[in-house]
């Protein structure tokens, strides 16, 4: 999780990714964030997302992107 | 472009559909001239493109020849085709991830102006009023530049793929531009 929370203030260090729980839904990020994101998972933690596959209810929170991944990681 | 116009353009992407049996038609038609000169470019049967520019529409979302002749398509197999952010692919993100709002901001011209010291990076448009000697004086410039919407065009006289944007060829600086 340590290492996810680096990868998104990386990408957007203006965001309060340990408090926002609607990210998408406020339209805090956008879809070039998400593109951003999906790629940085893929190179940190080798999960690949297929862009069909991707539910906007996964992104609204930190939270909800780390159990994503780990949900990737299980099925691979 | 004015206000009504990127409006309308925000609307047109909103509701754009991702597949339709007129938009395929459309599509095949363009291919099979582009199969026809790619055929001779790089030495593979019409037919075999033709089927492959299908596929990579079908399945990997290339709905126009700008996707596959841009991604080099005709070189890569299923698997690497999968991990391109084709248009299809591109239109369903801003779906489901961005606000109208957005999408209506992003297509307006006066936002580069209004906000350019926030780009923070020298930037030009290329609009159909352009002339090619101001382009070109602006891009010697650069080691590295970032070309938005280009497209591709097969030109079997000259062999090559020629890189435009509205008009304006770009292939003289294919050392230094990513596209």
């Amino acid at each position: 999780m340590e290492k996810l929370m680096q990868v998104l203030q990386d990408i957007r260090p203006d965001v309060d990714f340990e408090n926002e729980t609607a990210l998408i839904d406020d339209g805090i990020l956008d879809s070039f964030d998400v593109v951003s994101i999906i790629s940085e998972l893929d190179d940190t933690f080798g999960v690949q997302i297929r862009i069909t596959e991707l539910d906007p209810e996964n992104f609204n929170s930190a939270e909800s992107i780390w159990e994503l991944v780990q949900k990737l990681q299980e099925n691979e | 472009m004015n206000n009504n116009e990127a409006e309308k353009r925000a609307a047109l992407l909103l509701n754009y559909k991702l597949f339709s049996f007129k938009q395929l038609i459309t599509f095949l038609k363009f291919s099979r001239k582009t199969s026809k000169d790619l055929s001779k470019l790089i030495s593979r049967s019409k037919y075999s493109i033709l089927i492959d520019m299908l596929y990579s529409n079908l399945r990997c979302g290339a709905m126009d020849n700008r996707d596959y002749l841009l991604f080099e398509f005709y070189r890569k197999n299923g698997n690497e085709k999968n991990k391109f952010l084709t248009k299809r692919r591109y239109y369903q993100l801003i779906k489901r991830f961005d606000k109208e709002t957005f999408i209506n901001l992003i297509n307006k011209e006066f936002m580069y102006r209004d906000y350019d010291k926030f780009i923070d990076r020298k930037w030009i448009l290329v609009g159909s009023k352009s002339n090619e000697k101001e382009i070109y004086s602006f891009l010697s410039q650069f080691e590295t530049v970032i070309i938005k919407q280009i497209s591709l065009v097969v030109t079997t006289f000259s062999k090559l793929l020629i890189r435009l944007v509205n008009g304006i060829r770009f292939d003289l600086f294919l050392n230094k531009i990513y596209d």
